[in-house]
């Protein structure tokens, strides 16, 4: 059963109007009983790696290639136990930024224009090139979306580590990952107190606000910085870190990395050799 | 076992950057097996105290634990001997899980693999927290962080063990759970509270600090149920002492 499910009750998610202390978490799924959660994170940080390298190595016009990675990501969504509405929130999330960066491509290739409005003259090249990176980015995304949403943060940062990640920097990151929520929390108690003292309906009123609040919460963070790393020294932190133990990997994991890479290789190939 | 108390201050001082004085001339032993209260008002010099048993601050004057005195060269061996309670669980549980957190000590301290995994567990068991390992401490109680917090020294094996507010902002269960950890814990106890309760239930000796000085140290009972001792140093009698009457 999910851990997310269990504590669904008490489960941070910002309400509808209002300002709650709540919150997502980005593996909330990985607690799950599900296929693909038990597959070593060695492994579907390959898988993941090779996938998003044959995904962008495809050529623009492949459209048989770019069915069947859909097919397989679909296959693998079916098997990661995440719901639909999850998926498509994260992808959601990283849209914008791949129409913002795609968006300009139609009308910078060279090429014959097609047929439009006068302020709207994109060339034809340029609207192929632009629907093939849209897709690729997307299916990489939803790759990257199933890698990290099935598999616990500390056991991606573990596989990482055991795969040559420094430590330090698997170190920070999990800083990162367990801080990251404590600050969401101060600076939504910071927003809900805000609003407790009379709602600001003019936005520069908020945005001078929420500067004070970022600037607060800054030096709260610099200041809880220091009181981590004490509590590192007096358990005996000297700057030397500490590697842990290496992760096992069963023949069965091997496996499935044999079976996801020959699977992601055959759709690139779908079309014929190019 | 050698016949030195677990901790010997002598006439430690210790003044912040800022120019504030947090300890004057303090002394204090405090013997082996023994559990301490250290009680005052805030800003009495409680948490200063504690940060220099196991060399996080340094003043003048000299502190002894264990039998080892506290200096820049030996503070493995100190970190080894005492272990630190904060009063944020926030700031003891840095790292993704429980596990790992809790796994942090043992593998500074330079103990075996094989080991690390047995501490853990034992340090779990005492705390009542068996089974939490995997979880994210983002993912626990106030009162379960708290816990784990104390499992993250006790996996070090420390001689003494010091704690910083322990019971502060739980609720009334999540106390009752940690003062029954805490009075099952072996080892010399150092406890800086403004909890007097528990530190009757716990403690059989407190110091009053005010100021930065020792104000007045003794039998936990005698001292908490010295109405004008106590009001003198910004504190109040217990009420279940003011019941007895």
């Amino acid at each position: 059963m999910c851990y997310y499910a269990i504590n669904s009750n008490t489960n941070p998610r910002r309400g509808e109007r209002g300002i709650a202390i709540r919150h997502s978490f980005i593996d909330r799924y990985a607690d799950c009983d599900g296929p693909l959660q038990r597959v070593d994170p060695r492994v579907k940080l390959i898988a993941a790696l090779v996938a998003v390298v044959l995904i962008v190595t495809t050529p623009n016009a492949a459209w048989p290639s770019f069915a069947a990675y859909a097919l397989l990501a679909g296959g693998l969504l079916a098997v990661s136990r995440l719901p639909l509405r999850f998926v498509c929130a994260r992808l959601m999330a990283a849209a914008p930024f791949v129409i913002l960066i795609a968006g300009f491509i139609p009308f910078m290739a060279a090429g014959a224009h097609a047929p439009g409005a006068p302020w709207f003259h994109p060339s034809r090249e340029g609207l192929a090139l632009f629907l093939g990176v849209v897709v690729k980015s997307l299916l990489s995304i939803v790759c990257l979306v199933i890698l990290t949403s099935t598999t616990r943060f500390d056991r991606l940062l573990g596989g990482a580590e055991s795969m040559g990640c420094p430590r330090l920097v698997a170190m920070i990151l999990s800083f990162m990952y367990r801080y990251a929520f404590l600050i969401t929390d101060d600076l939504m108690r910071m927003a809900r107190a805000k609003e407790a003292r009379g709602p600001e309906r003019r936005p520069w009123r908020d945005l001078a606000a929420l500067s004070s609040m970022v600037g607060v919460l800054f030096v709260r963070s610099y200041e809880r910085a220091e009181r981590v790393y004490l509590a590192m020294c007096a358990r005996g932190f000297d700057g030397t870190v500490i590697p842990r133990r290496p992760l096992a990997l069963a023949p069965r994991d091997l496996a499935c990395l044999a079976a996801a890479v020959a699977c992601f290789a055959a759709g690139r190939f779908a079309g014929g050799i190019r | 076992m050698s016949a030195e108390p677990a901790i010997v201050i002598r006439r430690l001082s210790f003044t912040y950057p800022d120019g504030i004085p947090a300890l004057r001339d303090v002394s204090l032993d405090v013997a082996r097996g023994e559990t301490v209260g250290i009680v005052g008002a805030n800003g009495a010099g409680k948490s200063t105290l504690l940060l220099h048993l196991n060399g996080l601050l340094r003043g003048t004057g000299t502190v002894r634990v264990a039998g080892i005195e506290v200096d820049g060269n030996n503070l493995r061996e100190v970190r080894r001997a005492v272990g630190l309670v904060f009063q944020d669980p926030e700031d003891q549980l840095f790292t993704p899980t429980v596990y790992d957190d809790v796994a942090f000590g043992p593998l500074n301290l330079r103990t075996p693999l094989h080991e690390v995994d047995a501490r853990v567990k034992r340090a779990l068991v005492l705390v009542g927290m068996a089974g939490f390992e995997a979880r994210s401490a983002h993912h626990l109680s106030f009162g379960e962080k708290k816990r784990v917090a104390l499992a993250t020294v006790l996996s070090c094996g420390p001689e003494i063990i010091a704690l910083d507010e322990p019971t502060s902002t739980l609720d009334p269960a999540g106390r009752e759970g940690l003062i029954r950890a805490l009075a099952a814990l072996p080892g010399t106890k150092l406890i800086a509270t403004h909890d007097l309760e528990m530190v009757l239930d716990v403690c059989g000796r407190a110091v009053v600090l005010s100021g930065g000085r020792v104000a007045a140290d003794g039998p936990a009972a005698a001292l908490l149920g010295d109405r004008e001792l106590m009001e003198r140093n910004g504190l109040r009698v217990p009420v279940s002492l003011r019941a007895r009457g």
